[in-house]
């Protein structure tokens, strides 16, 4: 298990740069119900313009294009565009443009967007206030940003546990935010959170979830080991299911964060 | 025997003319697409045509200094977001704008500053 990288900015390029097509396909990210959720809570109108931070796949971009004029895909690698483009375009899409920046420089004038959304992202950002900031300069008065992720656990032994295993997997997860950070990072960037609530998310399927990131098979055997091991407490606030000695499936805990630019 | 290679000789000539007038409408054609700059495709959202659209256009920013972004097109054809406050150039590669401050400091050219 390792620290995440100081350089954490590259290492994401590097980690999504080599994955990015398995991430259209992914289920979590393709099916996740709570892209409808995002989009319901959005409440987008047909002249306004949404940001999607961290496309990733496309899927949230895809998801808001339908219902708002124009929409922006952007993400910190460009094999991952390409692919969410692919994608997009597939589904016939035209009203949806692609730009590779960091989530916290973004290349956009002050108040460009009505609505910005980030979906299972913000677990990897180098510096979660400062794309706080960003977001908050971007979005026009009364705009509206919806953030979608892993969320952290108030009791730190659980959040620990969380963290060790979702960083064993993918050590560009620099860590799961809990609602009182993003509260405290949003109202410093001048936001007002109106709404957060725990979206229960599928099981992660393990050998799903450890392939689909490319981790050593070393690795896999390693952090199942680990799982197998687990106190009867974690494993069933997790709900770690076993089969045979093999590790079937976990979960992890998701929330949704939405904030307000005052008017 | 005399008509006959007559003939073909004319026509040899005119399939070289042919294969001539071809190969020079097939340059134009080229360079006519060389020269199109991306906006060509404007509209179309960055979709399979390869362009920026106007409404990315409209509110692309410089990373930087957060100030609006210019488009233009190189003596080679690239095409470059430029930020005449700094000179910073940020590329355009498969229409996708690197928005990356590096980028733009990488590509900065401090002939283009105005102001």
């Amino acid at each position: 298990m390792t620290q995440p990288p100081e350089d954490i900015t590259n290492f994401v390029q590097q980690q999504f740069g080599r994955a990015a097509a398995d991430y259209v396909t992914s289920f979590t990210h393709a099916q996740g119900t709570d892209l409808k959720r995002l989009v319901e809570l959005a409440a987008p109108k047909a002249e306004e313009c949404m940001l999607d931070v961290a496309t990733g796949g496309g899927h949230t971009a895809l998801a808001f294009a339908a219902f708002v004029r124009h929409a922006v895909a952007l993400d910190l690698t460009k094999p991952m565009l390409i692919e969410a483009r692919k994608h997009i375009t597939a589904q016939g899409m035209k009203n949806v443009s692609y730009c590779r920046a960091a989530a916290e420089a973004l290349p956009f004038s002050d108040n460009s967007f009505d609505i910005s959304v980030c979906r299972i992202a913000a677990h990897h950002f180098a510096d979660p206030r400062q794309y706080a900031l960003e977001a908050a300069r971007t979005l026009r008065p009364g705009g509206r940003l919806l953030i979608s992720d892993h969320i952290g656990i108030e009791d730190p032994e659980f959040d620990a546990f969380m963290d060790k295993f979702e960083r064993w997997r993918d050590p560009s997860h620099v860590r799961a935010y809990t609602y009182k950070e993003w509260q405290a990072f949003l109202s410093d960037a001048g936001l007002e959170v109106v709404h957060t609530e725990d979206h229960d998310r599928d099981p992660y399927i393990y050998d799903d979830w450890t392939k689909r990131i490319r981790m050593p098979e070393q690795e896999r055997d390693a952090l199942e080991q680990w799982l197998l091991q687990a106190e009867p407490r974690f494993r069933e606030f997790f709900s770690i299911k076993e089969e045979a000695g093999r590790i079937v499936s976990l979960k992890s805990t998701f929330g949704i964060v939405m904030a307000q630019k005052p008017a | 025997m005399k008509n006959v290679s007559r003939i073909l000789g004319i026509a040899a000539l005119l399939a070289v003319a042919v294969l001539v007038v071809r190969a020079i409408r097939q340059y134009r054609e080229d360079s006519v697409f060389d020269l199109a700059p991306a906006t060509s495709s404007a509209g179309l959202g960055g979709g399979s045509k390869r362009g920026i659209s106007p409404e990315l256009l409209e509110i692309l920013a410089d990373p930087a200094d957060k100030g609006p972004v210019e488009l233009m097109t190189d003596d080679s054809g690239k095409e470059w977001l430029v930020n005449r406050r700094n000179g910073y150039r940020y590329p355009i590669e498969d229409g996708i704008p690197i928005m990356l401050i590096e980028e733009g400091e990488k590509n900065k050219d401090e002939s283009l500053i105005t102001g």
